[in-house]
C-alpha cells in the first residue's frame, strides 16, 4: 500500500486526466470532471488538486505550445503516472473492502 | 456607443444632483436623505464601473476579474489559468453570447479562489516550513 492515499476529489482529478487521454490539460479535464460530477467545477480546483497530486507524485506536468485563443499563453499539459494509478486502484479496494463489510453493494 | 455614452455621463449628474437633494433634504428628515444616499453612491459606482467596461472590447475576458486571481495563484500558474479560462470564455462567447460568458468567468472567478489560495499558503508557507523541520 502506497503512503498516501488518494482523497475524493483527488480520485475525481485522476480519472478525469485518464479519460480525456494525451491531450489532458486545464480545459478538458475541468469539463470531464463537471460533466462526471454533475454541477460547477471551478478551475481553481483542477489547478490546486493537480498541484498536490504532482507533489505525491500520481501526476506529471509539462508546458505546452501558446495559442492565439487562448490569448498567447501556453497550456499546461498532464499525465496520470504509474504510482498515480497504482494510487487509484488501492482506493478502489479499500472501497469495496469497505463495502463489503457494510453489506453494501456498490454497482 | 457615442448614444451610450452620452446616456452614461447624464445619468451620472442626475445621480449627483439627486446626491445633493439627498443632503438639502437631510434638513428634513435624516433617514430619507441616508437612503438616497446609499442609493446614490451604489448607483455611482456602477455607472463608472460600465463607463470603464465600455473602453475594453466585449470580446476580450474582463480584465476586471482577471485582476483577483493574480493575488490568490502562483505567478507559475496565473499564465496557464488565465489561458484555460479565455479559452472556455471564447468558446462560450461563440455559442450563448456575450453576457453568458461573462457570467461564467465571474463565477468561475469567484469559486476559484479559495482552492487556489489554499494551495498558495501551502507552498508559500507551510511547505518550506515542513522542509525546514524535516532538515532540522
Amino acid at each position: 500500500m502506497s503512503k498516501t492515499i488518494v482523497g475524493g476529489f483527488e480520485e475525481i482529478v485522476l480519472l478525469s486526466v485518464l479519460q480525456v487521454g494525451d491531450d489532458a490539460y486545464g480545459v478538458k479535464i475541468r469539463q470531464t470532471a463537471e460533466e462526471a460530477v454533475g454541477r460547477p467545477v471551478s478551475i481553481g480546483a483542477i489547478y490546486a488538486t493537480l498541484d498536490r497530486l504532482e507533489r505525491k507524485g500520481f501526476v506529471t506536468s509539462w508546458k505546452g505550445e501558446a495559442k492565439p485563443e487562448r490569448g498567447g499563453r501556453a497550456k499546461r499539459y498532464f499525465k496520470v503516472n504509474a504510482a498515480g494509478v497504482k494510487a487509484l486502484n488501492e482506493a478502489e479496494t479499500i472501497r469495496k473492502t469497505l463495502a463489503v463489510r457494510l453489506n453494501f453493494e456498490i454497482a | 456607443m457615442k448614444m451610450k455614452t452620452w446616456l452614461t455621463d447624464v445619468l451620472v449628474v442626475t445621480t449627483h444632483l439627486v446626491s445633493i437633494g439627498a443632503f438639502l433634504m437631510s434638513i428634513v428628515s435624516l433617514r430619507v436623505s441616508l437612503i438616497l444616499g446609499l442609493v446614490c453612491v451604489a448607483l455611482d459606482g456602477y455607472l463608472l464601473l460600465r463607463r470603464h467596461s465600455t473602453n475594453r472590447s466585449p470580446k476580450t475576458p474582463p480584465k476586471f476579474a482577471e485582476t483577483f486571481l493574480y493575488f490568490a495563484a502562483r505567478k507559475e500558474d496565473v499564465e496557464y489559468l488565465v489561458g484555460d479560462l479565455a479559452e472556455e470564455y471564447f468558446e462560450l462567447q461563440a455559442k450563448f453570447g456575450v453576457r453568458t460568458a461573462k457570467l461564467w468567468y465571474y463565477k468561475q472567478i469567484v469559486i476559484s479562489l479559495l482552492p487556489l489560495f489554499r494551495s498558495y499558503c501551502y507552498k508559500a508557507i507551510v511547505a518550506p516550513i515542513a522542509r525546514a523541520w524535516n532538515g532540522f
